[in-house]
């Protein structure tokens, strides 16, 4: 269904509008969220809310020209508004652990995401079998989901060389992690 | 570009491929939508490229995001109810109890009833909108991967917990793109050959219409007739529960019995509408249960292979049993003893047992489940 159309339709008390938008919206926010506060469990309960106090309201939505962005917005407000104040500032101090806010990376949280412990250490050979170089392209493609004409244009190379670059670090990615599916 | 060719990494790479899965471009969406459902035979790489991008993307992993799926249509439904809970009230764990797998039934109960089903709301939840096409191993919460043999031969699958299942051509298989903790559950149409991997914790159910079969063992091949309503089962280790869910809505206990049976090696189970109630009956080409015990050992001795001197007939028959794991029984004492002599080999066992009795002037009728042999004496 097209956005505004959803939106609409979710408005007028259509239940099957408010769930495509929350599939269809779901992991934007997650990794949108996830780079505002590092906490997976913070992040996954504040969609819930989110999307719970949008279906609770729906006759009072607003109009929105873009879903995704209104959604992200209120989320950012309300994971911050989670954190007590004073744990922002005094960022440095705190040491590192699951329940704090900590500074966004990459890399840690790939395997932070993971639940079961042998995918956990998986993940933590694959990346470390990666060169920095291929652990960023590989962030830039699919985390920022960023074209490769975008990053050749950032890293100074070619759209070519980057899709090199991504598809050697997939084939490791695959046979480290050993899928099988 | 022959995308049959492509492996996981090829897939993950394509910027066209990305843009389906992200959903940033529509003419990307509607190519690979219509590719995937015309190339089942290419979920298994799809699914794993799914997978990798998945987690470079840092997405909830599946399972997860089903439990949240539930969580907030859960919540939502309590907003139906009425059910008003207070602000201080309300508490952050959320966690759910494994009982709760019902829609994941009623899916299942709905794909097995052709017929169009009244759902309750909740139930979309867990369907994509596409209802009347091939569902799709998109990455939207409730996914089911679903896998039709459209080719000529036996086709391999493997699932998530490391199960084999080898599709029949013409059958279908529907599964979650992630088992829940509790049970692992599929729906199958038609039949497979199917090697469950063990996980005492999460027991196996294949599911056809009314009828679930319960795994205990390990491989095994299903046949699911729908003409004749019978289920065959030929284990090849461990055994098999069949049973018929009473045909009550759905929403009920569906793990409550109708009727059911066991099915141990070599033994198939038929549903007789009439009687309302299964016979168990052998398979019509028992298999020796385990490979390796298919080598006999005759009263002379000898550990060669189906090769009999002067062996007693219940020496044969004991061997047979533990081949075949069938009941086999004599009618008459006396016969118990009689000799016999002959070359087995390369003979399924109805073919052996046709041999002894020419031979020895007997004969043996199949009965349910066991075999018995009648002669008057030996020759």
């Amino acid at each position: 269904m097209e956005e505004d159309l959803l939106w609409r339709a979710i408005r007028n008390n259509d239940l099957e509008a408010f769930t495509e938008m929350y599939k269809s919206y779901y992991q934007f926010l997650f990794a949108y969220g996830l780079r505002v506060n590092g906490n997976k469990d913070l992040v996954k309960d504040t969609i819930h809310e989110l999307f719970l106090e949008v279906w609770k309201s729906r006759t009072r939505l607003p109009e929105v020209t873009h879903i995704g962005y209104y959604l992200r917005t209120i989320l950012r407000r309300k994971i911050i508004k989670e954190v007590p104040q004073q744990q922002w500032r005094s960022l440095e101090d705190l040491p590192s652990g699951p329940a704090d806010p900590v500074e966004f990376s990459y890399e840690e949280e790939l395997v932070r995401l993971q639940t079961d412990a042998e995918m956990k250490q998986k993940v933590h050979n694959a990346i470390h079998t990666l060169t920095k170089k291929q652990m960023e392209v590989i962030r830039m493609k699919f985390f920022d989901e960023k074209s490769y004409a975008e990053i050749a244009d950032l890293t100074a190379t070619t759209p070519r060389t980057v899709y090199n670059q991504v598809y050697e670090a997939l084939k490791i990615l695959r046979k480290c992690l050993s899928l099988l599916f | 570009m022959d995308y049959l060719l492509y492996e996981a990494e090829d897939f993950a790479a394509d910027e066209s491929y990305l843009n389906y899965y992200f959903r940033l471009n529509k003419t990307d969406l509607v190519f690979w939508e219509d590719w995937i459902r015309r190339h089942p035979e290419r979920l298994d790489v799809i699914t794993q490229a799914d997978h990798l991008i998945s987690l470079l993307a840092l997405q909830l992993p599946e399972q997860e995001l089903q439990e949240e799926f539930r969580r907030i249509e859960d919540a939502v439904a309590a907003q139906h109810s009425e059910a008003r809970i207070p602000e201080g009230a309300r508490t952050k764990d959320d966690a759910l109890p494994a009982e709760r797998r019902r829609p994941l039934r009623r899916l299942l109960a709905t794909i097995a009833t052709a017929a169009a089903v009244i759902l309750a709301p909740l139930c979309y939840f867990y369907f994509n909108n596409h209802r009347d096409e091939a569902r799709l191993p998109i990455t939207a919460a409730g996914t089911m991967l679903e896998r039709t043999n459209t080719t000529t031969r036996p086709m391999s699958l493997s699932l998530e917990d490391g199960s084999l299942v080898t599709l029949d051509p013409g059958s279908k298989l529907v599964c979650p793109a992630h088992f829940p903790t509790d049970r692992r559950e599929v729906y199958l149409e038609g039949g497979g050959f199917f090697k469950v991997s063990k996980h005492a914790r999460q027991p196996f159910y294949v599911y056809y219409g009314n009828f679930v079969t319960h795994v205990l063992g390990t491989s095994f091949t299903i046949r699911m007739d729908k003409r004749q309503e019978q289920v065959e089962v030929a284990v090849l280790t461990g055994k098999v529960e069949v049973y018929k869910r009473p045909r009550a809505t759905p929403a009920a206990d569906d793990h409550e019995q109708g009727d059911r049976v066991i099915l141990t090696p070599n033994q198939r189970a038929v549903y007789r509408e009439s009687e309302q109630r299964f016979e168990t009956l052998l398979v019509e080409k028992p298999k020796p249960v385990r490979p390796d015990t298919a080598t006999l050992e005759t009263s002379a001795g000898d550990p060669g292979a189906t090769v009999f001197n002067t062996a007693t007939l219940s020496d044969i028959i004991r061997s047979f049993e533990k081949i075949y794991a069938i009941d086999i029984e004599v009618e008459n004492e006396g016969i118990s003893n009689c000799h016999f002599s002959g070359d087995l080999s390369n003979m399924d066992l109805y073919k052996q047992l046709d041999v002894i009795c020419q031979s020895l002037n007997m004969s043996y009728e199949v009965i349910g489940t066991r075999i018995l042999i009648r002669g008057r004496g030996c020759n």
